[in-house]
């Protein structure tokens, strides 16, 4: 049977095996390690490690995509809560920076905070793009949490098909 | 390498959430990035809350140099109790985050006493 977690349960599915607590404050040791066995195979489980960041980075920072495309360099950021004001992008040569602050509407006094998966705080970000990019033509959208950066390559970096005549 | 991903399969996402709660009402935060609203199916069955997100984003074809996203759709349910009003349940949708309130009954609520 699933145990309350909270004093009206909303319960996750997830944690159906939790054990007993005494209260939802009270910090188990042992709990806090199966918490933690959890969380990493949840997040992991079907995910090889990314290789650009530590196994202690994560996670406070937004997951990044850097993809090559024919014409454009693509950088793809999940970034849930922040806001357009509160983010910052810059590059320099061939590297690009995320500054930003993920930000969260604080429970009032007389809110009890049961649960916290997420995080909240400032992060910064700084990739090494492709020689081939054009830091002159860089468009940024911030859209349903996720931003999206297009670079443009430089011309003579673009992938051509040559059509070469055979006499 | 030329990587190709699809968003076939089972593979889901996990919201992760923020829960709090007061006297009158329970309000879970769960970030669901790439979700738009009419992507969003929220279902209340029994005792079972249930949010389904499916990702309205694409996913880039080309080179990955780097690859952390999960490219997958987001699903998540809570068992709810007796006290929650089924029919006093909200959903908002804004810039990846959906905040979900959930009205506990006026039953449910603690009542004072007084002493005479």
């Amino acid at each position: 049977m699933p145990d309350l977690i909270l004093r009206r349960y909303i319960m996750d599915h997830a944690n159906l095996v939790t054990r007993k607590r005494q209260a939802p404050t009270t910090l188990d040791l042992w709990d806090a390690f199966d918490d933690l066995r959890r969380e990493f195979e949840r997040t992991f489980g079907d995910l090889e490690f990314p290789s650009v960041s530590g196994l202690l980075d994560w996670p406070a920072g937004p997951d990044i995509d850097l993809v090559e495309g024919d014409d454009e360099i693509l950088v793809l950021a999940d970034l849930p809560g922040v806001r357009k004001g509160d983010l910052e992008l810059s590059i320099q040569g061939n590297l690009l920076t995320i500054k930003g602050e993920k930000k969260r509407e604080e429970p009032t006094q007389s809110h009890k905070v049961v649960r916290t998966e997420t995080w909240v705080g400032s992060f910064s970000r700084t990739i090494n793009l492709p020689d081939s990019v054009n830091p002159e033509k860089v468009e940024a959208e911030l859209r349903d949490g996720v931003l999206r950066i297009r670079i443009a390559k430089r011309e003579e970096a673009k992938r051509r098909a040559v059509q070469i005549s055979v006499k | 390498m030329e990587t190709s991903i699809t968003r076939s399969g089972n593979k889901m996402i996990v919201p992760p959430a923020q829960i709090r709660e007061d006297e009158s009402e329970v309000i879970a935060q769960l970030e669901m990035p790439g979700v738009t609203k009419e992507g969003l199916d929220i279902k209340i069955d029994g005792h079972t809350l249930t949010i389904d997100g499916k990702r309205s984003d694409d996913i880039p074809s080309g080179k990955y140099l780097i690859r952390e996203r999960r490219h997958y759709d987001y699903h998540k349910a809570f068992t709810i109790d007796e006290s929650i009003d089924r029919e006093g349940v909200s959903a908002d949708l804004t810039d990846g985050i959906l905040t979900l309130r959930l009205k506990v009954k006026e039953t449910a609520k603690p009542r004072k006493i007084p002493v005479k």
